[in-house]
């Protein structure tokens, strides 16, 4: 196949939010997302669902912020359509970790770049 | 002119209804706005799984236009294990005949978004990212570049569509 491919590499701050402990069925991830920025003050995004979890990005705030408030953020969460939180409900985030684009070697394959990283070490 | 378009949604949360897809119905509204006599359909959601996505392509460019395949283009559970199957961009490169793609990383190596321009059997191919205001921004950057009858510059503008929803701060390097 003929291709062509452009590289752009994004430099925004975010933390990875992971909730855990959730009913989930017919979960309306824009309701989530709003909810959660009128909470936060800042852009949130779902990037992960499964039955029982979902994983989000929340751009430019601190990981420790997010986590002093774990109540109030299932509270806030439970309040969208198809989601409801079960006792066993928490948190987990963490702060993305910057790494050097340029040092990481080319494999061959489709893998993305914290892979080849990975498997790099 | 686009007559026929056809919508794939990829993904096993939307396939079992743990999501609503929200972002078919966009891109429809999106395609119907762009040319009010466009025949769509939205086919059921595809299986996380670069055969199935593959082979339903190939079908629906037997008489389809235009193909919308949504989700599944980050690095997914390439990094990390709870994170979904992302085959959608790894499908395309094996099935369409001619392509352009952008791809955009985070600062921490992380693949958040591939997006794939090109053709198969004439049929222009186009994926869109999962999260709904990503897959929002994309679809109308396409409507809005289709005219052009370039896939790069198509590809282009569905990725600096893309790229401006990421908050202020972020910058291209």
């Amino acid at each position: 196949m003929e291709e062509n491919s452009n590289n752009i590499i994004v430099y925004a701050d975010k933390t990875v939010l992971k909730v855990q402990g959730l009913d989930i069925h017919g979960l309306n991830t824009t309701e989530v997302e709003r909810l959660l920025m009128d909470k936060f003050k800042t852009i949130v995004r779902v990037i992960g669902v499964t039955g029982n979890s979902i994983d989000m990005d929340v751009y430019g705030i601190d990981p420790v912020q997010i986590l002093k408030d774990e109540k109030g953020v299932i509270k806030t969460i439970a309040a969208a359509e198809g989601v409801s939180p079960l006792e066993v409900a928490k948190l987990a985030a963490e702060r993305i970790v910057e790494v050097d684009f340029n040092s990481v070697k080319e494999r061959d394959g489709n893998y993305c770049a914290r892979e080849r990283w990975l498997n790099n070490d | 002119m686009i007559k026929n378009a056809v919508i794939l949604p990829t993904g096993d949360e939307i396939r079992s209804g743990i999501v609503q897809d929200t972002d078919s119905s966009e891109a429809m509204h999106l395609l119907i706005k762009l040319n009010p006599e466009i025949e769509v359909t939205r086919k059921a959601p595809i299986n996380d799984d670069e055969d199935s996505i593959k082979t339903a392509v190939e079908n629906a460019s037997q008489y389809a236009d235009l193909i919308v395949l949504i989700g599944g283009s980050g690095g997914g559970h390439r990094y990390s294990d709870t994170l979904s199957k992302d085959f959608t961009h790894t499908a395309l490169e094996k099935a369409l005949d001619k392509s352009v793609n952008s791809c955009l990383f985070g600062k921490n190596g992380h693949l958040w978004c591939k997006l794939v321009c090109g053709y198969i059997n004439n049929t222009l191919v186009i994926n869109l990212p999962g999260p709904f205001v990503e897959a929002k921004a994309a679809m109308e950057a396409f409507c809005g570049s289709v005219k052009e009858n370039d896939i790069n510059i198509i590809n282009k503008a569905m990725a600096e569509a893309v790229l401006k929803e990421y908050p202020l701060g972020a910058v291209i390097k």
